[in-house]
């Protein structure tokens, strides 16, 4: 009885104590993790959108809530501003409309003062392969940049892709989502 | 000085995948390149010696009826501290190697160098022990990793070092290729360590004939 | 070791005149009819391949005796014999390193890592043969459509009457199958004179220098499956195939293409690699021909011929189990 109580106390001794280790790590870790993870999977399309800052936009990524999904849980929206001297100038935000067959994600990235498009890249989406998924490339990204966010776009300022209309509305339907966001929070993107 | 041949052992006498072959699984799924086989070694060789450290520490108080038990217990918590800190700050690495690093803590060898070596000796010699076998695992990996990179892929770190005209070997980069060059790694060890046993022995004879 | 200058055994002494050197030479005088096959439709090109193999295996040979303890058999010509295999299962249109390395991995790869001739587990040739096809996948598919020689044309680089297959079944019709039987189509070098292997192929079971078991049960492996094959694919049906006549045609096509006669009658007879009892042999050849049709009719490579006799070769120490009934039995108790 005696060395049965000893092998549970010491296991659950040693476990306890690897658990905490590991909590501590963790919380530790928490923070890099999520600079890599957005470093890593964010960044070349927020590269790709904006242009000429002199900060790290990943860095001094901001975020905010903004409602709530289907299931009530808060969603906040991550915002990458591009500074120069300090001073924000363009920032960079995930919007995303529908699109053939299902959302399209689609980096937006805008310029504060102006109301500009500096750019947009294609994040995620899941179009039909070499129809739809032509969203991805430049040809069809490049018209919009410089576009006019003060009112809605619509497919006839850029070139829509043919034989893939719903894939070309669900982006611009995008650009339009991430218009009404800016509309609505840019004093909290711009601070 | 008995601590300094625990440390080297692990370089030549105990190589862990041509001599131990043990941690085979790692040893052919990642060294499709230099940096990744480097990248692994070095993630178990820090494992394999702190885990053995705090084995060795524990060894008196752990039971022996559940010593398997808390040895995983203790791999596992280095193998999760070493995942999240790769995750941290090697990201691209640690999405290169996957799965495998978490696999450590069922890789033999952290559990096996525990149940041989640091269950029964000291903390030091137990250190010295992980890190000297941990040290080898990674050179070994390293090893095996450059030679199928730069026939493989033509390149040395993700840097061109082979001609220009020359069409890497794909071959090497596959399954069929890690298991080639692994066979012909320990079919080389084998050759050198043979011909060494061979030279003691006319050795001794020689010394043994003048006597 | 030092071999003893004088073995004593018990009478009767009968010295056979077959040495390895002369069953090897024997090899290659059947192989000479595809070689020559080869050299006609595939002129110059292919036959600098096969040289190039041979005198790669060759020289590999020489070095790899040279820097190892192994003992030097240069002279009964298996590095030839290997060399001029693997030259004639090469396409004509390779680069000149693609023979070079090849012949260099037969030996090392295939060979001398085993120990040399006699240890080896699988067919050297084929190893090396797949090492280069995973390596150099497009190399290793630049097939010549066949030039008759004298006849001037110049050489393309064209699609193999298995790939066809594999790409459209309808292009069952396109080939004649008596050009395939002759060897005027597209593939390897010494591997698409069917009927010019099959002659070698003869003589080496004439001379017994592979068992027959082999040879006959890969191509009756390779038409049973073929039928099987046939049977099940609706798409024949829809090209108005039907019946066994028109099913015997894929079967015929199966046999006169790609690898499988060179397979049949000398690379999965290979002596060392290959079961030696008659059972172990005749389930062996009817594996080989067998796996040869799923590959090329279900799997994702185009010629299924050389892994076949592979994944076949990894089996050999099993089939050896096979053995005939032994004479008399044990008395339990007596000693």
């Amino acid at each position: 009885m005696k060395e049965i109580a000893k092998l549970v106390v010491v296991l659950a001794l040693i476990c306890g104590i690897s658990g905490f280790v590991l909590a501590y790590v963790k919380d530790l870790t928490a923070g890099p993790i999520e600079y890599a993870k957005i470093k890593n999977v964010k960044e070349p399309a927020v590269h790709s959108v904006l242009s000429g800052y002199d900060n790290d936009p990943i860095k001094d990524r901001v975020s905010f809530p903004v409602g709530n999904d289907k299931y009530g849980r808060p969603v906040s929206l991550v915002v990458f501003p591009a500074k120069k001297d300090g001073k924000t100038y363009a920032v960079a935000f995930e919007a995303s409309g529908v699109g053939y067959k299902g959302p399209i994600g689609v980096m937006v990235g805008v310029d504060v003062n102006d109301n500009k498009l500096t750019g947009i890249s294609v994040v995620s989406h899941s179009e039909t392969p070499g129809l739809g998924a032509r969203i991805l490339e430049s040809g069809f990204t490049e018209p919009f940049r410089g576009q006019d966010l003060s009112k809605d776009l619509t497919k006839d300022n850029i070139q829509a892709l043919s034989g893939a209309t719903l894939s070309t509305n669900g982006v611009v339907a995008a650009v339009n989502a991430a218009r009404e966001t800016l509309a609505k929070y840019r004093d909290k993107m711009v601070n | 000085m008995s601590l300094m041949k625990e440390f080297t052992k692990g370089f030549w006498e105990l190589l862990p995948p041509f001599r131990l072959v043990l941690g085979l699984c790692p040893t052919l799924a990642v060294t499709t390149s230099a940096e990744n086989g480097l990248g692994m070694g070095l993630a178990t060789a820090f494992v394999l010696a702190c885990s053995n450290m705090l084995i060795s520490a524990l060894r008196k108080i752990i039971p022996s009826k559940v010593r398997i038990a808390a040895f995983i217990v203790v791999v596992a918590t280095f193998v999760v501290v070493v995942e999240l800190t790769m995750q941290a700050y090697f990201y691209a690495l640690y999405v290169k190697l996957g799965i495998f690093i978490p696999l450590i803590v069922v890789n033999c060898i952290p559990l096996g160098r525990a149940e041989a070596f640091a269950s029964s000796n000291g903390v030091l010699a137990s250190g010295a022990d992980g890190l000297g076998i941990g040290l080898g695992f990674a050179i070994s990996l390293f090893a095996l990793g450059t030679i199928r990179e730069i026939f493989g892929a033509g390149a040395f770190f993700g840097a061109h070092v082979m001609w220009s005209s020359y069409e890497p070997m794909g071959f090497l980069l596959k399954a069929p290729g890690a298991f080639v060059c692994l066979g012909l790694m320990l079919a080389a060890i084998n050759t050198i360590s043979a011909r060494q046993a061979k030279r003691k022995l006319e050795a001794a004879r020689l010394a043994a004939a003048q006597a | 070791m030092s071999s003893p200058l004088l073995t004593v055994s018990t009478s009767p002494h009968w010295l056979g005149r077959t040495t390895i050197r002369s069953m090897h030479l024997e090899f290659m005088l059947a192989l000479a009819p595809a070689l020559i096959t080869g050299f006609y439709y595939f002129g110059f090109p292919g036959l600098s391949v096969v040289l190039l193999t041979v005198a790669s295996a060759l020289v590999t040979e020489i070095i790899a005796v040279r820097v190892t303890s192994l003992p030097n058999r240069i002279h009964d010509l298996h590095a030839v014999l290997l060399g001029l295999l693997l030259g004639l299962i090469l396409p004509a249109g390779v680069p000149w390193w693609i023979p070079v390395v090849g012949g260099a991995l037969t030996i090392i790869l295939g060979k001398m890592v085993f120990g040399g001739l006699g240890n080896y587990p699988m067919n050297p040739v084929l190893v090396a043969w797949v090492a280069l096809s995973l390596s150099w996948p497009e190399h290793m598919n630049a097939y010549f459509a066949p030039v008759a020689l004298g006849s001037g044309g110049d050489f393309a680089v064209t699609e193999t009457p298995l790939m066809a297959l594999k790409n459209d079944i309808g292009s069952l019709e396109i080939f004649e199958l008596w050009d395939l039987w002759v060897g005027n189509a597209p593939g390897a070098i010494g591997a698409t004179g069917s009927l010019a292997l099959i002659a070698g192929g003869l003589y080496l079971i004439i001379r017994r220098l592979i068992p027959w078991q082999i040879p006959v049960g890969a191509l009756l492996g390779c038409v049973l499956m073929s039928l099987v094959a046939a049977y099940t694919d609706s798409r024949l049906l829809e090209m108005g195939m039907e019946g066994l006549a028109a099913n015997l045609k894929v079967a015929w096509f199966h046999l006169a293409t790609g690898g499988l006669m060179i397979t049949a009658f000398f690379l999965a007879p290979e002596p060392v690699s290959s079961p030696v009892t008659p059972w172990g042999a005749l389930i062996f050849g009817l594996g080989v021909g067998v796996m040869t049709v799923i590959v090329r009719t279900w799997g994702a490579w185009v010629d299924g011929a050389f892994y076949a006799v592979l994944l076949l070769n990894t089996l050999t120490p099993i089939l050896d189990r096979i053995r005939p009934k032994v004479l008399g039995k044990v008395i339990s108790g007596a000693v």
